[in-house]
């Protein structure tokens, strides 16, 4: 190796810095993008016009936490609905886009997301702090399983490898048998896939008689969904692909996947605080949640998007943040763990209890005899919320009955509160390749949690 | 390293000796990029110096630049749309 393929960090001056000096750094640039989107773009300026606010008020944290108003996505979709292009919050005229996506997910509209040539590549600096971490160089190869398309979070892993100079191979177009052939002879050694595509590739290979665990695939990549923070489906990767290492990131569709896990897995990601700030604040009263066992919604401003720049920015996902980890890693930016631990607007609420979909995918995954695969169907009955839990038997011909009274006494010990199951056959539950749909919420909007942040929004 | 002059400590330290060393030979060398773009003598000679602005700016960020937010602010690019 060269001396700089033998840094131990991507770029220790930021990711090793004392908390005063990424704090002040955090500080100056928000200071900096609050004042040029007020400039340049129509959609902030009225919003802090709207809330009295001129960017040479914005001097102090407590300035931005309580003057700066909060953005959120109905701002950016009705002003993209009001628009002639179809774009909504533009800073930077079309003349300098690259590339246009659009958000994908399970609740709302789609978001249309614009990026400047200079603005994918610092999205794709993201994945390389967490990937240089776990030992990947630019001699390496990423495989992707993707037919590539407008979900802008593939896109991103391909800047990503671009930056850090991996040799880049594309599973577009190709069958499911095929990738597994082409994995086997390109030997890549990183797959990128959703964690439910790339089990299901595994299964795809058994069945041809093939073997993925062949192909010396060191480590396993990419999101789309939940599995990659749950320990059960880490370990049932690992094993599938002989894998060493699974790569856990954290993507807010609007600014890309700003966490990414470090080599020591502290049961979470990092936020790449080169590239964004972020915070959480208490849902109910929008004051900052200073405590890092407390859950907040996070907060987050983008120093990588400005076409469409986004700043105090509601995530709407659940999480809990550590500012001063030590896990053994010898990063000194925040920590996440548990990555998400749900969305605000997918909490329920049940005899009291707070119960976090994210929690509940952890538990199934610790009942032995179910699939990894299962749904959650929240509801709302007689003004109180239900959940049920929809799993899939691993075998064929094996005992519903008896898995649907482990799996509730399992959920009933671990939460407090007993949740309804059914067991279904296996194979029953669709398979998604990309984004693999999980929660169904049947609530109204207005049956859902209220999430107020005290009113600044 | 003995020809770079650095700026007499006008600026605060940012991230230490080394890389606030490095960041102002940097802010140095893009004013040079940039003066040659603005003299390209075609298209071509332009375009990659003004990718290659994106990919020094990358370096800049790393190095705890503030000054800018992205290559093109105080150019012509930055007017509103
Ligand atoms: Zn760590």
């Amino acid at each position: 190796m060269t001396a700089p393929e033998k840094a131990r960090f991507w770029n220790a001056p930021t990711q090793t810095a004392p908390r005063e000096t990424l704090d002040a750094l955090h500080l100056e640039r928000i200071r900096h993008l609050v004042g040029w989107a007020y400039e340049n773009s129509p959609l902030h300026r009225r919003i802090y016009d709207a809330a009295g606010v001129k960017p040479a008020d914005i001097r102090t944290w407590d300035d931005y936490h309580h003057k700066l108003p909060f953005t959120d996505k109905p701002h950016y979709v009705a002003d993209q609905e009001a628009s002639a292009d179809g774009f909504g919050g533009i800073a930077r005229g079309p003349e300098t886009w690259q590339q246009y996506f659009h958000t994908t997910g399970t609740t709302g509209r789609f978001l249309n997301e614009a990026f400047t040539h200079y603005e994918l590549h610092k999205a794709g600096s993201q994945y390389c702090y967490g990937m240089w971490d776990h030992g990947i160089r630019p001699s390496d190869s990423m495989y992707f399983c993707f037919d590539f398309g407008m979900w802008i979070g593939l896109w991103s892993f391909y800047w990503g490898a671009r930056n850090l100079g991996l040799t880049i191979v594309s599973g577009g177009g190709a069958t499911g048998v095929q990738r597994v052939r082409q994995i086997l002879e390109r030997r890549p050694t990183v797959v990128c896939g959703t964690p439910t595509y790339l089990l299901h590739l595994a299964e795809v290979a058994k069945r041809e008689g093939l073997d993925v665990r062949d192909a010396g695939v060191r480590m396993l990549a990419g999101g789309g969904e939940a599995g990659f923070s749950i320990p059960a489906t880490r370990d049932q990767l690992k094993r599938a692909w002989g894998a060493e290492q699974v790569y856990d990131a954290y993507g807010v569709g609007e600014a890309l996947f700003i966490g990414q896990s470090c080599n020591e897995w502290g049961g979470g990601v990092h936020v790449i605080e080169d590239v964004c700030h972020s915070y959480s604040v208490d849902p109910a009263s929008g004051e900052p949640v200073t405590s890092s066992d407390a859950v907040g919604e996070h907060v987050l401003t983008s120093y990588t998007h400005f076409a469409q720049p986004f700043i105090k920015y509601r995530t709407h996902d659940l999480v809990r943040i550590d500012d001063a980890p030590d896990h053994g890693c010898g990063w000194t930016w925040k920590h996440m763990p548990g990555t998400v631990l749900g969305r605000a607007d997918f909490m329920v609420t049940i005899r009291g209890v707070n119960v976090y979909p994210t929690a509940v995918e952890n538990l199934v995954g610790e009942v032995a005899g179910l699939s990894n695969h299962y749904e959650l169907h929240i509801s709302r009955v007689d003004g109180m919320d239900r959940m049920l839990v929809k799993v899939e038997a691993a075998t064929p011909g094996a005992e519903a009955a008896d898995l649907g009274r482990a799996l509730g006494g399992h959920l009933r010990e671990s939460l407090g509160v007993r949740l309804e199951t059914e067991v279904l056959p296996s194979g029953a539950l669709p398979r998604y390749e990309l984004k693999t749909k999980r929660i169904f919420d049947s609530r109204s909007v207005d049956e859902r949690p209220t999430v107020t942040l005290g009113g600044n929004l | 390293m003995t020809t770079v002059q650095t700026p007499a400590q006008a600026a605060p330290p940012v991230l230490g000796f080394l890389p606030d060393l490095q960041r102002e030979r940097l802010v140095a060398l893009r004013a040079g990029l940039l003066s040659e773009q603005a003299a390209a003598v075609s298209p071509a000679v332009g375009r990659a110096l003004e990718m290659a602005d994106a990919y020094l700016f990358l370096a800049l960020g790393y190095l705890g630049h503030t000054d800018e937010l992205f290559p093109g602010e105080s150019g012509p690019e930055a007017s509103p749309p």
